[in-house]
């Protein structure tokens, strides 16, 4: 089966004057979906540039989009944990993940290459997302417990993690990819799985490999299992 | 790994403070990568050590059949010191590293630490794979080091990567920044590394930025630099 795979990413942001210290803009926020997208190309897959810098949005992403017809998503751009669960920092406004109708039809993996897909110091962090406002397709979600670096040297997680995902299971991949490129006490990398239930969440956790991909789960609120 | 605290504005005098402790430093040379790749694999098949060889950079994972943990880290150390006796070692702490490594040692060439990603020995614990990854390339050579940056020129690429932000937490460390194992490397100059994290309260998101700044230049091979800074990457600047 032929993978395919997407990428999008926000480099630079357009905020009224007193947000715009908070949207930086990330000047190599490119590098990693594209070395990861170089990576996978070298591994046969299927690629498709979602939509980038002013043109990415949130209509991009959600229902009916083309980012419903990757198996893979690779996104990069400013992240935000919020009391819905998480939203993008994308160039003109915020798209929260939770809105509804991401995963749909796709992907089954995503990955938020952005800082603090969650907030580890919150009590039952996850339980907002136990939520049917994510789509049967989505089964593992990777991204950072913590703010996630964006320079031309850790960049290289793009290729790592393509070259990663040909040796081990999809989690097992990523967190060998951060881990490996990052300097010592900074980026911590995060995986949060989907299931019919709990137990089936824990399998993806463990077990998702990129030449097996599961079908779509069969409960509207999944169970969550995740790893840090 | 000792990281420290600073403000934009003392990153000069801090660089200042690193580079008078020595002449400048030397620029360390690896060998070719093809030359590490084959001879690696040498060294694994002769000692029957269970390691595969990353032919994109000549680093080795050791992973043994059986996913015993402790022989695989005895292996790892044996290797490294088949093909490095000018390193030593400093083990990270258990609070700098995630839950999935069991551990983890940084290297110093001769004296100087080796500030990563690469250049160090990192054993993981993953429900499928225990492995221990050793991105430590072996020194054929030095180059002597020309001379030091400018403390100024260090300064200038660290406020411009600061610009406006308030509320920022600034890191610094100085070392050599030896490359990830997912490239192909074939010398590290000592550099310092700035991490630039955004306000970590307030609405809106955090970010973490980073630059490596060259710490010497004008050594054996090296175009001459500008005083006034000519030569400085823009590629610091994020």
């Amino acid at each position: 089966m032929t993978v395919r795979v997407g990428v999008a990413w926000s480099t630079y942001f357009q905020r009224p004057l007193n947000q715009r210290l908070r949207y930086r803009r990330l000047r190599y926020a490119y590098r990693a979906p594209v070395l990861f997208l170089q990576g996978m190309l070298g591994s046969g897959a299927d690629i498709e540039v979602i939509d980038l810098d002013e043109n990415l949005v949130g209509a991009s992403l959600g229902r009916g989009s083309a980012a419903q017809r990757v198996d893979i998503l690779y996104v990069a751009t400013h992240g935000m944990t919020t009391a819905n669960g998480f939203a993008l920092g994308l160039h003109s406004a915020d798209w929260s993940l939770l809105s509804g109708g991401f995963g749909a039809g796709g992907p089954a993996i995503v990955v938020f290459d952005c800082c603090n897909l969650v907030d580890l110091t919150v009590a039952q962090w996850d339980d907002v997302w136990r939520t049917a406002q994510l789509g049967p397709q989505l089964r593992l979600i990777l991204g950072f417990s913590t703010p996630a670096s964006v320079s031309q040297q850790a960049s290289i997680r793009g290729t790592a993690f393509a070259r990663e995902l040909g040796l081990q299971t999809v989690t097992d991949a990523w967190f060998a990819s951060i881990q490996n490129t990052s300097y010592v006490g900074t980026d911590r990398p995060i995986s949060i799985a989907l299931g019919d239930d709990d137990a089936d969440a824990q399998y993806q956790l463990d077990n998702l490999r990129i030449g097996a991909l599961p079908g779509p789960r069969t409960s509207a609120v999944p169970g969550v299992a995740w790893r840090s | 790994m000792r990281w420290q605290e600073l403000s934009a504005g003392d990153a000069g005098y801090w660089a200042a403070e690193q580079m008078s402790r020595s002449d400048p430093l030397p620029t360390m040379v690896f060998a070719p990568v093809e030359r590490q790749v084959a001879e690696a694999r040498q060294l694994l098949a002769q000692r029957g050590l269970p390691g595969d060889v990353l032919s994109w950079s000549g680093t080795v994972r050791m992973r043994s059949e059986y996913g015993e943990s402790a022989s695989e880290w005895e292996a790892a150390m044996e290797y490294l010191a088949m093909t490095e006796s000018s390193r030593d070692f400093d083990v990270d702490s258990e609070d700098e590293l995630p839950g999935f490594v069991t551990r983890q040692v940084s290297t110093r060439l001769y004296e100087w630490q080796s500030i990563g990603p690469g250049g160090r020995v990192t054993a993981y614990d993953l429900p499928h794979a225990h492995f221990v990854d050793v991105t430590v390339r072996p020194l054929v050579t030095r180059i002597r080091g020309g001379r030091w940056r400018p403390p100024e020129q260090v300064e200038t690429a660290v406020r411009a990567m600061v610009g406006p932000a308030r509320d920022y937490r600034l890191r610094a460390v100085f070392g050599y920044p030896e490359p990830s194992a997912y490239e192909a490397a074939n010398l590290v100059r000592p550099a310092f590394v700035f991490v630039l994290d955004g306000p970590s309260d307030g609405e809106g998101p955090r970010w973490r930025v980073g630059i490596a700044v060259p710490a010497t230049f004008g050594g054996e091979g090296d175009a001459e630099p500008d005083d006034d800074g000519g030569d400085m990457d823009s590629d610091w600047c994020v």
